[in-house]
């Protein structure tokens, strides 16, 4: 007889997932709130890596890290300290955080707090920069420094004034409503910036802020349909962290990328990630640049689509192909697609174009070993070069290599 | 449809890679797709895996 109960391991994985209850209840800096964050430390995106194997734009935000925290007056400074081994690097995963692209999490920078309430963990993300020349897309000029800057002294903690008077804002509905709204809450989030924006502002108002802080720190969240993307992000990781580390569970509770390395952890495996060749987005790319100037995938972000949105909820966001590429279609066929992989149907984020049918959730690896089909993502493409920052939008797949790779270790621990 | 009018013309099945189809609908209408892609991106030896697996959890 067999007592090796899947079924009954991966049912509980995927009921975790769709009953939390992510809040952003707090702002605060990193190196208070993260589990292990010391100093000299740098959180990145992805599985581990260190600084001598790192993508472009990963060390192009470490670098705007190292003078952003203070520890090196310019780049030169930065890179001595980097190849002296002087910084340490760790993933945000090992620490409940998430970051997108480069994804990195510098001691000093504040970072929103999410609380599952439902089962009580707590995950951290940065705050999101906008597009263009921006720290996570590996650019460190001094208007890259200098927004981080303003967003630590005026924008972190005017919001989090805010949303304590709040006291706390529930993304889960957020996420909920602006599926139905035409965002698919990776690369599309112009409907969950305006409802942050919508819930945040009269708490905004009844702060003692001037008038010209007020609008500065509006027009920045009006101004960045991205906003949101810091929010869904740690949400969904919220989510996801629960149906880790539950025995004989076959479902995907990460998913990332370094800009090297594509990664995977998976429930019933503890902490190992298994990892093959990052892959390159098939996209647009900003006038003035093309394939050939992009770098491999880099991100967390991909914990949306580990969580049933992102790539997997592109039937809800059509609008997004103009951005990412393809057309309409693809958007919808994206999402059916993926209901061959995924453990279940979501109850709380669904897609009004499919009858309001669940969004396809909870990666099973053997469902995608099986199939050969495997996640879609769709992700912002980073130049190659430090420095350079975002050159465009696209899609890719995760190489099914990694998939292979988890099922090989979980055959093992079961004795085949 | 009703079979023999199914049937009144040729119809093509392009089954994997898209880009068959894609060359095939500019030339014609009666061709349809079907997603397909080798299990475990055709390791033989993860296949072997898979099927010892899932013959192991249908033992119950």
């Amino acid at each position: 007889m067999s007592t090796i109960d899947v079924e009954g391991a991966n049912q509980e994985a995927f009921g975790r997932i769709i009953n939390g209850e992510p809040w952003v209840i707090d702002i605060d800096i990193a190196r208070r709130v993260i589990p292990g964050l010391k100093n000299k430390m740098l959180l990145h995106a992805g599985p581990p890596i260190q600084w001598n194997r790192m993508a472009g734009p990963m060390k192009g935000a470490a670098i705007g890290a190292l003078i952003f925290e203070g520890w090196a007056d310019d780049e030169a400074d930065a890179l001595k300290l980097l190849e002296e081994g002087e910084i340490d690097f760790s993933p945000n995963h090992d620490h409940d955080a998430v970051g997108p692209m480069a994804g990195i999490t510098a001691p000093s920078m504040p970072v929103f707090i999410i609380e599952n309430q439902r089962y009580g963990n707590r995950t951290f993300c940065t705050l999101n920069e906008g597009l263009g020349k921006v720290l996570r897309y590996g650019a460190y000029s001094n208007e890259v420094i200098d927004r981080l800057n303003w967003m630590k002294q005026v924008l972190a903690p005017a919001l989090k004034e805010a949303i304590k008077l709040s006291g706390g804002i529930n993304l889960k509905e957020i996420i909920s409503r602006a599926l139905h709204m035409g965002d698919e809450c990776h690369n599309r989030n112009f409907a969950g910036t305006s409802l942050f924006l919508n819930e945040i502002t009269p708490y905004l108002l009844d702060l003692d802020l001037s008038s010209k802080e007020l609008s500065s720190i509006i027009n920045f969240i009006k101004n960045n349909g991205h906003f949101f993307l810091n929010l869904s992000m740690p949400a969904i990781k919220s989510m996801l962290d629960p149906a880790h580390n539950i025995k004989n569970s076959t479902i995907v509770t990460v998913m990332s990328r370094n800009g090297v390395d594509f990664g995977i952890r998976v429930s019933g495996l503890g902490d190992e990630w298994f990892t093959d060749a990052a892959p390159i987005p098939k996209g647009l790319y900003f006038p003035g640049y093309s394939e050939a100037d992009a770098n491999p995938d880099i991100g967390d972000s991909s914990i949306t689509e580990t969580g049933g949105i992102g790539g997997f909820a592109m039937a809800s966001a059509p609008a997004i192909v103009q951005f990412v590429g393809g057309t309409a279609q693809d958007a919808v066929n994206y999402t059916k697609e993926m209901y061959n992989i995924t453990w279940g149907k979501h109850k709380a984020f669904t897609i009004p174009y499919l009858n309001f049918v669940g969004t396809p959730t909870g990666i099973d690896i053997i469902k995608v070993v099986e199939t050969g089909i495997t996640p879609v993502i769709n992700t912002g493409i980073a130049h190659k070069e430090p420095g350079v920052g975002q050159v465009g939008a696209g899609i890719l797949r995760a190489p099914i290599s990694v998939f292979n790779k988890a099922l090989r270790r979980f055959a093992e621990k079961i004795g085949i | 449809m009703k079979r023999n009018k199914m049937f009144k013309k040729p119809i093509i099945i392009s089954v994997g890679a898209s880009y068959f189809y894609q060359a095939l609908r500019l030339q014609t209408d009666m061709v349809v797709h079907v997603e397909w892609r080798p299990p475990a991106g055709g390791d033989r030896e993860v296949i072997d895996i898979l099927r010892k697996l899932k013959e192991k959890l249908n033992k119950k």
